[in-house]
Parts: C-alpha cells; sequence; structure tokens
C-alpha cells in the first residue's frame, strides 16, 4: 500500500524534525535528514506494509540524523567543537558552557560507536522507547537491543572520564 | 573514594544527565517550506513511478516480439541446416532439437512468416534497436535508483534477445 505522505508529514513531521534536531545539532542538517527520511519513504514505499509508522520513523530519523552526523564528523570534526565554543554566551556560567560542549562532545561520539549501538543507544537512552520497540524497528532480538545499548553506554562512559572536567564528577558526588 | 562514588557511578549518572539534557533541549521550530518539499516529493516521484505504467504496452510487445522473432529464426536455422547438410540430422535429434517436420509445422502455424520475409524481419530488429535505445536513454533519466536498475536490466534482457535473433537471422 501506498503511503500517504501528506498525512504522514501531519503526523509525524515534528517528530521526524525534532529528532533530526536532537542528533545533528544544526539547522541545514536537519533540513537535509527531513527530506532525506521523506524521500526514502516515497522510494521504499513497495518494499511492504508498515505496522507503525510512527515507530519505523522515529527509526530512520534516527539513523539517518547519525549518519549526518557520521559524514559531517569525517568532514571538519575539528571545526564543529570550534564553534560550539565561539558561539557559547559569554554571560553564561563557566559550569553551563562546559556542559553544553560536553553534551556536543557526546553526541559527535555517536560516530566512533557502530551504527546499530549508535541507534539502540539513541533511541532507547534519548527518545526513550522501549526495547521491544526498538528492536522490532530494528529487526532484531530484544536482547540484543540491551547489548548494544549497555556496549554504547560502556563506550561513552569511559569517553566521558576523559572529557568531563574534574568539577562535573565533584558536582555529581556533591548532588548525591 | 568508597564504593558508591567510584568513578563508574560517576560517569553513568552524568551520562544520564547528558541524555536528559539532549531529549530536554529547544528545538526551533519545523520550517515551514518543508511542508512544501515533502508536496512536491509526489511530482517527484510520479513521473518515474508511471515509467512502466507508460511504457509497459511497448516493453510486452517488446519482449513478445524479440521471442517470436528468435523463435521465427532459430526454427528457421534449424530447417536450413537439414536441408543443407542432411549429415547432421542425427546430431541435431541427438541434442532434442525438434524434428523437421514439427518445426515445419511449427513455422506453417505462425502467420507472421506469411507477411514478414527475413529482409523485413531485419528491419523490425532495427526498429526495436531504437525504441530500445530510445527507453534506455529515458531509464537512465529516472532519480529512482532502484526502478532505473530494474528497467535497465529489463532492457538488457532485451538486448540481448535482440542480438540472438540478429544471429540467428
Amino acid at each position: 500500500m501506498k503511503p500517504d505522505l501528506e498525512s504522514i508529514r501531519e503526523l509525524h513531521g515534528p517528530m521526524i524534525w525534532s529528532i533530526a534536531m536532537r542528533v545533528t545539532n544544526q539547522y541545514t542538517d536537519a533540513v537535509d535528514c527531513f527530506q532525506d527520511v521523506f524521500l526514502e519513504v516515497v522510494s521504499d514505499s513497495q518494499k511492504g506494509e508498515i505496522r507503525d509508522w510512527g515507530a519505523y520513523l522515529r527509526w530512520l530519523t534516527t539513523r539517518r540524523a547519525i549518519d549526518t552526523v557520521r559524514r559531517r564528523h569525517r568532514k571538519h570534526s575539528a571545526s564543529v567543537l570550534k564553534d560550539s565554543h565561539a558561539i557559547a554566551d559569554p554571560s553564561n556560567d563557566l559550569q553551563a558552557i562546559e556542559f553544553e560542549d560536553l553534551v556536543q562532545r557526546v553526541r559527535e561520539e555517536l560516530v566512533h560507536l557502530s551504527p546499530a549501538q549508535a541507534e539502540a543507544f539513541w533511541l532507547v537512552c534519548v527518545e526513550q522507547c522501549t526495547q521491544s520497540e526498538v528492536a522490532e524497528s530494528m529487526q532484531i532480538e530484544r536482547n540484543h537491543v540491551g547489548v548494544l545499548v549497555y556496549r554504547a553506554r560502556q563506550h561513552l562512559q569511559q569517553q566521558l572520564k576523559h572529557l568531563a572536567p574534574e568539577s562535573f564528577f565533584k558536582q555529581a558526588e556533591d548532588s548525591q | 573514594m568508597n564504593k558508591h562514588d567510584s568513578p563508574a557511578e560517576n560517569t553513568e549518572e552524568l551520562l544520564d544527565r547528558i541524555t536528559s539534557e539532549l531529549r530536554n533541549q529547544a528545538i526551533p521550530p519545523m520550517p515551514a517550506h518543508l511542508t512544501q518539499r515533502v508536496r512536491e516529493f509526489h511530482h517527484i516521484v510520479r513521473p518515474n513511478a508511471s515509467m512502466w505504467a507508460k511504457h509497459s504496452r511497448k516493453f510486452a510487445l517488446l519482449a513478445v516480439a524479440a521471442t517470436l522473432v528468435v523463435a521465427v529464426t532459430a526454427a528457421w536455422s534449424l530447417l536450413t541446416r537439414q536441408r543443407s547438410a542432411p549429415g547432421d540430422r542425427v546430431a541435431i535429434e541427438s541434442t532434442n532439437a525438434p524434428p523437421r517436420n514439427d518445426a515445419v509445422s511449427a513455422i506453417a502455424t505462425l502467420d507472421v512468416m506469411q507477411v514478414l520475409s527475413f529482409t523485413e524481419l531485419s528491419d523490425e530488429l532495427d526498429q526495436f534497436d531504437l525504441e530500445i535505445q530510445q527507453l534506455k536513454r529515458e531509464a537512465q533519466q529516472l532519480d529512482a535508483r532502484h526502478e532505473q536498475k530494474s528497467i535497465l536490466q529489463l532492457i538488457a534482457k532485451l538486448e540481448d534477445h535482440l542480438t540472438l535473433a540478429s544471429v540467428g537471422n
């Protein structure tokens, strides 16, 4: 059955846009990603019936957005981080700026995960999908999703040890 | 540092804070032009999708005609081989080729032989070739890669048929 693009856009467009923006954190990349997703929906419409358009589009957008970050990273990995420093509001306190920088670094760190790990991590930990939903979208076992998320978190936590300033750990200790 | 405050727990909590920040970050509204862009996708894709419908009759005719030409030329070459070299008969029969009488009757049932001489067949082949080249040019301009691939594969098969027919002729 051919999808009705107009109703898909109306129903899921904002969700697709939000994920594209959250993952890429860049307006033009998000616009490209949004269009890529819809072109893919049109091109692949003959493949088979989609049972849950919401879950499918959430997964497809995450995948394409991570691909975009990956491509961007290959082109100019350093300049993105430099830019994030440059546009930071000097009136913000240092801790907030450093945290913003850390969030961006974790986003960029997705490119060092395997595609499956990055997708599973984002969908479960950021988009808060259930492991069963992700398993169905990625067409893998539910347990496999758990393993992918665990490995992704391990990798990111390991990187945080090097990336995060000392003060972040002190702050975490203070707040407990 | 005790077990409760081990670095692993701290980085875990920090990662949770980061994922929460990623989830709750302010997102600018969806640009209005994207709505129009998605509507345009219908128009971008529709001509490609109608490629099959537009040329399906032509494809079908070409396939039938090419098969017919191959069958006729194969039967004719079988006949001429049998006529010119009767000694080949044993070899032909041993490869399960139809006996001469069957080939003659097969050709007799084909009305096409009453109207098409081999010169005409050759003209037809040239015409098919032109049609195929035209289809190939149109297919190469398609945006949809999957459909383009399918059409080019079909065209390649038709070309194979035509080559066989030309060789047979």
